[in-house]
């Protein structure tokens, strides 16, 4: 299977390299970035090829790729992609409006390829067990689900991730969304309401975006 | 100084055996019936009366460790007889009748000191101090769980009668509200949701509430009648602008109790949490009121931060009823 990467605005696009690297049945034909600097060096760094620019690699023959861009970039990429018949695998959230989430799925429902959101915590062997033993009925009925995600400020891997334009906002748009994509996948059915609070007061003078959340 | 307990629950034993601990005397012991009070009161070389009113002739301090509901009558009384008074929390049933409380003991200049003894467990006293230490900086979020099983009294549970106790947010999650509020400070809103809203028939409660404080901390209030007895932990974490305080204690408590017999038998009606290591917290809180009552010299909790904390209970129940965000008015008894 031949798998490209656009873009290594998030940090993970080196560590996707890596993993797809240690899948046999996968190739990687290359990158693209539009910082041409950052992509060139990583490129030159995990020695692959870099394309001039998304389109470029997008009609190289993929079947599918990787889009690792800030949040509120990806959908013309996807919608790119999707184009092109080529199916996704796109970094979370996958969008910073509720808009633009639907667009992209829309697109690739379309297009007719497949896209998919990086949760890997449906990867996490703990967390596939507790969901084999809620389906299995372990538990009985599910009344309460008590979980918080919490991490460091994350501007040190990325200046974006802490720019409202770019992420979407802070602690929850980067956090928050695991914990609702675990609740939706656990508990088989849809969130009805929510009730929400944030403040600022962690790192208050670096950044303007919510740094607290519950 | 001659001490009258009224109730000789679970909470009723537990102060007795903490006055014991100071020098007090107990006098005197009130509960339903005469014979119910007669064993606690043979242990304790204490006089059983037959109702409340004549127990107050004979004593110079009233315990009340009866359930929620009737705390405000005996208040009431006592502060009409002159009493100082110790009151189990919550400090009664009702933001009403709590501030009716406050009040009758101001006007009969009667000392009201209310059982929030969580301020007296060592590790939340040590978190407290850290805080107000600066050790963490601003405290910006704070978690609080505390979790046992359900009260399970084998006649009049009123516990479980939301008339009488007030459920888990009024009976339980006092403790955290209360606890939240003196660390992070005036709370602005609260919104809460409980189990038994949608299951009455569940066999369990839990509660979860989200507050907003005045200077913008938000806290998070984890409560829980679901575990298996004799289970009760708790757990804190206040994180600040420069750092954070955890405890957990499942990872400090020396024995783990895990035991295979039925839910009866092998543990009280009503689980209390215990510091194995120190002197029993509930201890350390009556010999800190024994101070209080005999120098005036202020307790760690005041009677108006025991209606503060009815305040916010009673808040959390409107808002799992009506599903929205509740707001605390500023109580001129707190605030003045």
């Amino acid at each position: 299977m031949k798998v490209g990467i656009m873009s290594f605005a998030h940090h993970h696009g080196e560590a996707y390299i890596q993993s797809l690297r240690a899948a046999p049945e996968v190739e990687l034909i290359g990158v693209a970035d539009e910082d041409k600097d950052r992509g060139q060096r990583i490129a030159h760094q995990y020695e692959t090829h870099f394309f001039q620019n998304y389109e470029e690699l997008i009609t190289a023959g993929l079947e599918g790729v990787i889009i690792c861009s800030e949040n509120n970039k990806h959908r013309p990429l996807v919608e790119l992609a999707a184009d092109a018949g080529v199916s996704i695998l796109c970094e979370k959230p996958i969008a910073t409006t509720f808009e633009d989430a639907r667009a992209i799925v829309d697109n690739c429902d379309q297009a007719g390829v497949l896209l998919m959101t990086a949760f890997p915590m449906r990867f996490s062997t703990p967390l596939v067990e507790v969901k084999n033993r809620l389906d299995a009925g372990d538990f009985g009925d599910i009344y309460c689900f008590n979980a918080s995600n919490q991490g460091e400020l994350p501007n040190k891997y990325r200046e974006w991730f802490v720019e409202k334009t770019l992420a979407g906002g802070g602690a929850v748009m980067d956090h928050t969304v695991h914990l609702v994509d675990i609740m939706r996948w656990y508990l088989g059915y849809e969130v009805t309401e929510i009730y929400a609070q944030t403040n600022h007061i962690f790192h208050a003078d670096e950044v303007d975006v919510e740094t607290g959340s519950l | 100084m001659r001490i009258g307990i009224a109730g000789v629950g679970f909470m009723g034993i537990t102060h007795s055996h903490a006055w014991s601990e100071t020098s007090a005397q107990i006098t005197g012991m009130v509960a339903a019936s005469v014979e119910e009070a007669k064993p606690l009161a043979f242990q304790y070389d204490a006089r059983v009366y037959p109702d409340f009113t004549t127990m107050l002739k004979d004593i110079d301090v009233v315990d009340i460790c009866t359930p929620t509901h009737l705390h405000y009558e005996m208040v009431m009384e006592a502060a009409a007889q002159g009493k100082d008074i110790v009151c189990e929390k919550p400090l009664a049933r009702t933001v009403e009748q709590a501030s009716e409380m406050v009040a009758a003991c101001r006007d009969a200049s009667v000392q009201l000191l209310v059982g929030h003894v969580v301020r007296y467990f060592p590790e939340y006293a040590l978190a407290k101090t850290s805080v107000e230490d600066g050790q963490i900086g601003r405290p910006g979020v704070l978690r609080l769980s505390r979790g046992s099983y359900r009260p399970k009294k084998t006649v009049g549970n009123w516990f479980l009668d939301e008339e009488k106790s007030g459920g888990i947010l009024m009976d339980l999650m006092i403790h955290d509200f209360d606890y939240a509020r003196w660390v992070a400070g005036e709370v602005e809103s609260v919104f809460a949701k409980i189990v038994s809203t949608g299951h009455p028939d569940a066999s369990i409660d839990y509660g979860l509430a989200i507050l907003r404080h005045r200077n913008g901390a938000l806290s998070h209030i984890a409560g829980a009648w679901a575990y298996p007895p004799p289970t009760f932990r708790t757990h804190i974490e206040i994180a600040g602008d420069a750092g954070l305080i955890e405890f957990d204690s499942d990872a400090s408590a020396p024995i783990q109790n895990l035991l295979l017999k039925s839910d009866r038998g092998n543990s009280p009606d009503v689980a209390l949490p215990s510091s194995p290591l120190s002197e029993s917290p509930y201890t350390t809180q009556i010999k800190e009121f024994y101070t209080t009552l005999q120098t005036r010299k202020p307790a760690r909790v005041s009677a108006e931060d025991g209606l503060a904390a009815v305040q916010i209970s009673q808040a959390a129940i409107h808002s799992a009823k009506t599903n929205k965000a509740v707001g605390i008015d500023p109580l001129p008894e707190v605030w003045s």
